[in-house]
């Protein structure tokens, strides 16, 4: 019984930077973890978007996650990565300034988020959990990539 | 549930798709034998019978016994009209196609299917079969209703059914009492009683008469004793008319009052007793929609307000309501005899509407069984899918074993027939997919004619190019939309019969629906002869919803108002009504157009009709795009929508654009084009700094519905076939962008919406009508203008060849250039193409060889040629000052261009250099003509053509006088006509064109048998058309040298002959 129960309440997160913000998202919603940055900037779009790329005959958008979570444009460089998910029966990628790891956390203990917390991205963010590299904030990629459509930028 | 068959899904989806294809035919099928009547076509009849039947059959195999009930009635009926025993009347196959209706609905939710009520169709069919034939017909014919007439001097009762009244009602005749004396007005004038009864058949049908004995006198000793008879006619005849029939007075035809007529229901609107003459108009100036014939109110625009005929507003809805709640009764409840006043007018059954909702519930409790959607295939077509596939799996073997064996010289052929292989399983596999246009087409009939009964109005509609193949995606998209128009078409556009009377236009208004397909697109055009969309009212309209300004609805064009109807929140019906309402409204119509790629495109004249033409691409997922750079990216620009493309030196930039107020123009032609700088509109960052000035420029002229103009690109790429790939969410507002596309080198190139880039910028809708008056103004007519095409062979020489005479450029690769004893040829479509190689026929530089090469392709006596064009400078108009001191064969002369100097190409001296026969052909023909000299007249005004046609039929031996426009001509003519054998006219003159020359001289008497042959460069059919019909005896293309001679020949002979 009692390893049932950690089998449910274990979750896996691929985990990763973005700025100097540890976050992470359910390895389940994650498709590939892309080194090809090759984009085509889609010219005149919004900030969030950064290109389009060809994923295996498919156009895919990629969206700049540090934009849409905190108002600032990635910088492309070594360790920069590209996260592909499926949102909505669409491949999104967003692109992160570095992969750290793929871990196991336990969602019994996920704390809530800090009420100071900063108001920027907030709205995407779902709890924090306390791991040896640090404290791991969980967000919500579907939401934050279906929300950014309307974001004015 | 069903017990039985449900093991087996595979049958019952076989089950599923047999008879939906069965049922698709099935209402065009029906309509048909309505269309037919008593002649009937039993090929037509037996194969709905045969549909019918083996649904019966296999569904009662299933166990789907509602559907099988279904059918097995219908089928009755239909072996009835089969043997001739019933004859189709519009009540039938009314029922029949509700039947239909309900078996199709049946058949896509079988494994519902039993739990549906199907009674009301069954009872319907049985009712039939037992002889009723009418609506309502069995109940209506023992209802009797009574007569009364208030200024009857006699106690007389009168009995009419209520069938009789109906049937009255829906000829549009009126009811009149006759009185008649028998001895006055028959045994004194000699007539007998079988006379009367003629007389009263003659006038209308007779629906109730009596004598009055009461008032017989017997006494003897009175002169003349009165005998009166009654009798109550239906008659189209007017009151006076039946009067004088009989030289009655007045008086003794008397209407039958109202009062009848409020006991069937029938409301207001209902003249039953007043005569149609004195009706129509009265009627007719107050509300003209609105009534149709005697008591058949319909009034389109309270049918909206009225939903589920709960008040009597109409008779049109009284009277269905008076079936329907016949149908409903069960058989066992006789209905009452002598009613005075039957309830027809309560609003439904309570109990209907229970049934309704459980039904409804029932319904969504039970998910649908999905119906795998299927495709046919045409065998002959997978047999080359097969034959490609076994091709395909050849090339991989090839492939991988020439990289095995390291033999990588070989990869280059393999490569060149996996291209091959490819593009014919892709042409393959899209033919798959392409579903003729009838699928959509087809259910269109129904549409129309439901829609003008339940209007009171009288359509009818012809449909053309069924066979118009489209992609599957694409047929589906359209069906909504389309039929939206087409109930447009009825509902707003064909007017109410009085109405088109009135306006002496017949009676039944027509819509065309037509489908063809028109430069690699297919065109859907559906035309009404109805009352068109008048601007004003659409602007006046406008300006109340407060959708424009004042302003802006001053300066609106009408083409522009009437594409208001396409606005958002905008309905042209005075009030929505249920038939085209439902909150769909145009703006929708065209939202789903353009998700397509289509445009759509109305031209009305108010009072004449509308026609809407909407150009939908072939298939969605694969078009030809050309590729264009701008920033350093790559960009595709759909092929359809480009025009033409400019190049621009950078000498003649000041001179070519200008600007207006700002604006940015390219003068083309006389015209003024918008310009769009692609890099502009998309703000994208300038890669090299150098740019502007000292370069030429290259600018896409494009075109979508009614926009046109230039878009500026720094580099033209390639002509590719782009697969279209959606882009994703974050991008969809950008209505400029059509898509993306993955290129062959992997990267990815933005597909440009040219309308959505049109939008972006703000441009206006381009007027047409203004575009083509500058055109006509412009010096486009200038008779010295020539188009030519400019290349160079090597940087020092440049050559032209008139425009007229390409059919078109082509851009080949040169490795796809054979050589095949000493001649090159160009594979392609299946066929050897020989090109043709300046430097080996004319006096120039060798060429200098090149991966690809530009091919302009022409045709000499029905063989295509392609002479190469290294490098393609220009297409352009010239002032053409023709020097012919570089005259040798293969070069016309030469004029002075930018400081150099341009050889123009005489293409067939040039196929006759390159091949002897090519040429010899063209001279054989016209040698053989022995005879004296034959005069010609020709007329043309560009002075290039004109001394090189004269050039060469007088080298044919000819003479020929010739006219630089059809005004000079007719003169010329009419001072020689005794010389000239054959006229030769251009179409394109100033003064006079060439129809109006060749009418002149076909619409005289004395001239009329010369032959006129039109030499032109318009092969429009249009134009084609309109030259037959003023007389034109044959039509060529610019310049097919042996063609003309022939037909020349031909006309001579047959001069000579006369």
């Amino acid at each position: 019984m009692v390893h049932e129960t950690t089998v449910e309440q274990s979750l896996q997160l691929v985990t990763f930077l973005v700025g100097d913000h540890y976050l992470g998202i359910p390895l389940q919603g994650v498709q590939e973890i892309n080194r090809s940055l090759l984009m085509t900037p889609v010219p005149d779009s919004s900030r969030i978007v950064s290109g389009v790329m060809n994923l295996r005959g498919e156009v895919v958008t990629v969206l700049d996650l540090k934009f849409i979570l905190f108002g600032e444009k990635t910088e492309i460089g070594e360790d920069t990565r590209n996260i592909v998910v499926n949102v909505q029966s669409e491949r999104v990628g967003v692109l992160v300034d570095r992969i750290v790891d793929v871990v196991n956390v336990d969602r019994d203990r996920m704390d809530d988020l800090p009420p100071n917390l900063e108001k920027s991205g907030r709205q995407f963010f779902m709890g924090v959990f306390q791991t040896k590299k640090g404290l791991l904030t969980m967000f919500e990629i579907d939401a934050a990539v279906r929300e950014s459509e309307g974001l004015e930028v | 549930m069903v017990d039985s068959g449900f093991g087996e899904d595979e049958v019952v989806q076989d089950f599923i798709v047999e008879s939906q294809e069965h049922l698709s035919d099935i209402e065009s099928e029906l309509l048909q034998i309505e269309e037919g009547g008593e002649n009937i076509d039993s090929d037509l009849v037996n194969r709905v019978f045969r549909a019918i039947h083996s649904i019966k059959g296999a569904a009662g195999f299933l166990g789907f016994h509602v559907i099988n009930d279904l059918a097995h009635n219908l089928e009755n009926i239909l072996g009835l009209i089969r043997t001739e025993e019933l004859i189709p009347n519009s009540y039938i196959v009314d029922v029949m196609l509700k039947a239909a209706d309900t078996l199709k609905s049946l058949v896509s939710d079988v494994e519902g299917s039993n739990d549906e009520d199907i009674s009301e169709h069954i009872e319907a069919l049985k009712k039939i079969l037992e002889g009723e034939t009418q609506e309502g017909s069995a109940e209506n014919l023992e209802t009797l209703v009574d007569v009364e007439i208030p200024d009857l001097d006699f106690p007389m009762e009168f009995e009419v059914t209520k069938h009789q009244l109906e049937q009255a009602e829906a000829m549009g005749n009126s009811l009149f009492l006759v009185k008649l004396d028998l001895f006055e007005d028959y045994q004194l004038q000699g007539k007998n009683l079988m006379d009367l009864v003629k007389d009263l058949l003659e006038v209308g049908e007779i629906l109730d008469s009596g004598a009055d004995l009461s008032s017989v006198e017997l006494e003897t000793g009175i002169e003349s004793p009165k005998m009166g008879f009654f009798a109550i006619l239906s008659t189209q005849k007017g009151r006076e008319e039946i009067a004088e029939n009989w030289g009655l007075p007045l008086d003794r035809v008397l209407p039958v009052p109202s009062s009848m007529a409020d006991s069937l229901g029938i409301g207001e609107g209902s003249k039953l007793s007043q005569e149609p003459k004195d009706m129509a108009p009265d009627v007719h100036s107050e509300k003209p929609e609105n009534v149709n014939s005697l008591g058949h109110a319909v009034k389109p625009e309270e049918t909206g307000e009225t939903p589920g005929c709960e008040s009597p507003a109409s008779a049109g809805q009284g009277m269905t309501q008076v079936t329907s709640e016949i149908a409903e009764k069960p058989p066992t409840e006789k209905p009452p005899t002598k009613t005075k006043e039957p309830q027809l007018t309560q609003p439904k059954n309570p109990t209907e509407s229970k049934k309704g909702t459980g039904k409804n519930q029932r319904k969504t409790s039970q998910p649908k069984k999905t119906v795998e959607s299927n495709i046919r295939v045409n065998v002959g077509l997978l047999d080359l899918l097969m034959n490609l596939a076994g091709e395909l799996v050849l090339v991989r073997n090839q492939l991988t074993q020439s990289i095995s064996n390291n033999q990588l010289d070989a990869l280059g052929a393999i490569g060149g027939r996996l291209d091959q292989v490819t593009s014919q399983l892709q042409d393959a596999i899209m033919k798959t997919r392409m579903q003729a246009i009838g699928t959509v087409f087809n259910k269109f009939p129904r549409v129309v004619r439901d829609l003008s009964q339940k209007l009171g109005k009288k359509c009818q509609l012809e449909v053309q190019g069924k066979d118009v193949e489209l992609d599957k995606t694409i047929i589906e998209a359209i069906s909504d939309p389309l039929t939206h128009l087409v109930r447009n078409s009825v509902d707003h556009g064909i007017e109410a019969p009085l109405a088109r009377i009135d306006k002496g236009k017949p009676e039944v208004g027509t819509i065309q629906l037509k489908a063809f397909h028109q430069s690699g697109k297919v065109m859907i055009e559906i035309r009404d002869d109805g009352k068109g969309i008048d601007a004003e009212v659409l602007k006046e309209k406008a300006l109340e919803k407060g959708l424009f300004d004042p302003v802006q609805i001053a300066a609106m064009s009408d083409r522009d108002a009437v594409n208001l109807i396409f606005h958002p929140g905008f309905s042209t019906a005075e009030n929505v009504t249920d038939v085209s309402g439902r909150g769909v409204g145009m703006d929708v119509v065209r939202t789903n157009f353009d998700k397509l790629g289509a445009s759509i495109e109305i031209e009305t004249v108010v009072g004449g009709g509308t026609t809407i033409q909407i150009s939908l691409p072939l298939t969605l997922a694969i078009m030809a795009a050309l590729v264009v750079e701008c920033a350093g990216q790559a960009f595709s620009i759909p092929q359809v929508n480009i025009r033409e493309l400019v190049r621009i030196k950078a000498s003649d930039i000041d001179g070519r654009i200008d600007s207006v107020n700002g604006a940015e123009v390219l003068k083309m032609r006389g015209q003024l084009l918008p310009l769009i700088r692609l890099k502009d509109a998309l703000h994208m960052e300038s890669q090299d700094l150098d740019d502007s000035s000292d370069q030429a420029i290259n600018i896409v002229v494009v075109e979508s519905g009614m926009t046109r103009y230039g878009l500026l690109v720094d580099n033209l790429v390639d002509y590719e076939e782009i697969v279209v790939k959606p882009l994703g969410r974050h991008m969809k507002d950008r209505i400029e962008l059509a898509g993306a596309t993955i290129l062959g080198d992997g990267e990815i190139s933005m597909i440009l919406d040219v309308s959505g880039l049109a939008q972006k910028q703000g441009l206006a809708v381009i007027d047409q009508e203004a575009f083509h008056g500058s055109e006509e103004g412009g010096p486009e007519t200038n008779s010295d203008q020539e188009t030519l095409i400019l290349f160079e062979n090597e940087d020092k020489e440049t050559f032209a060849v008139p425009m007229t005479l390409v059919s078109r450029i082509e851009r080949i690769p040169s490795e796809e250039i054979d050589m095949v004893g000493g001649k090159e040829l160009y594979h392609y479509h299946g066929q050897a193409l020989p090109l043709l190689s300046l430097d080996r026929l004319i006096s120039s530089n060798p060429r200098v060889s090149q991966d690809t090469y530009y091919i302009g392709v022409f045709s000499v006596g029905g063989v295509e040629l392609g002479l190469i064009i290294p490098k393609l400078l220009d297409i352009r108009d010239f002032s053409l000052v023709l020097d012919e001191g570089f005259r040798e064969k293969g070069v016309l002369g030469s004029f002075v261009h930018e400081g150099g100097t341009v050889r123009i190409l005489d293409l067939f001296e040039i196929a006759e250099l390159e091949n002897p026969d090519w040429g010899l052909k063209a001279e054989a023909t016209s040698q053989g003509v022995d005879m004296d000299k034959q005069i010609l007249l020709l007329v043309e005004d560009s002075d290039f053509f004109r001394k090189r046609v004269a050039e060469f039929l007088e080298e044919s031996g000819y003479e020929v006088l010739t006219a630089e426009d059809g005004a000079v001509g007719w003169e010329l003519f009419q001072q020689r006509h005794n010389e000239i054998s054959v006229v030769i006219t251009d179409i394109e003159m100033p003064v006079m064109d060439g129809f109006e020359l060749t009418s002149h001289i076909k619409g005289n008497e004395t001239y009329k048998d010369k032959p006129v042959i039109a030499l032109t460069s318009l092969a429009s059919e249009e134009n084609q058309a309109k030259g037959v019909a003023v007389g034109v005896d044959a039509y060529l293309i610019k310049l097919d040298k042996e063609q003309i001679l022939a037909t020349i020949k031909k006309f001579c002979y047959q001069t000579v002959g006369v």
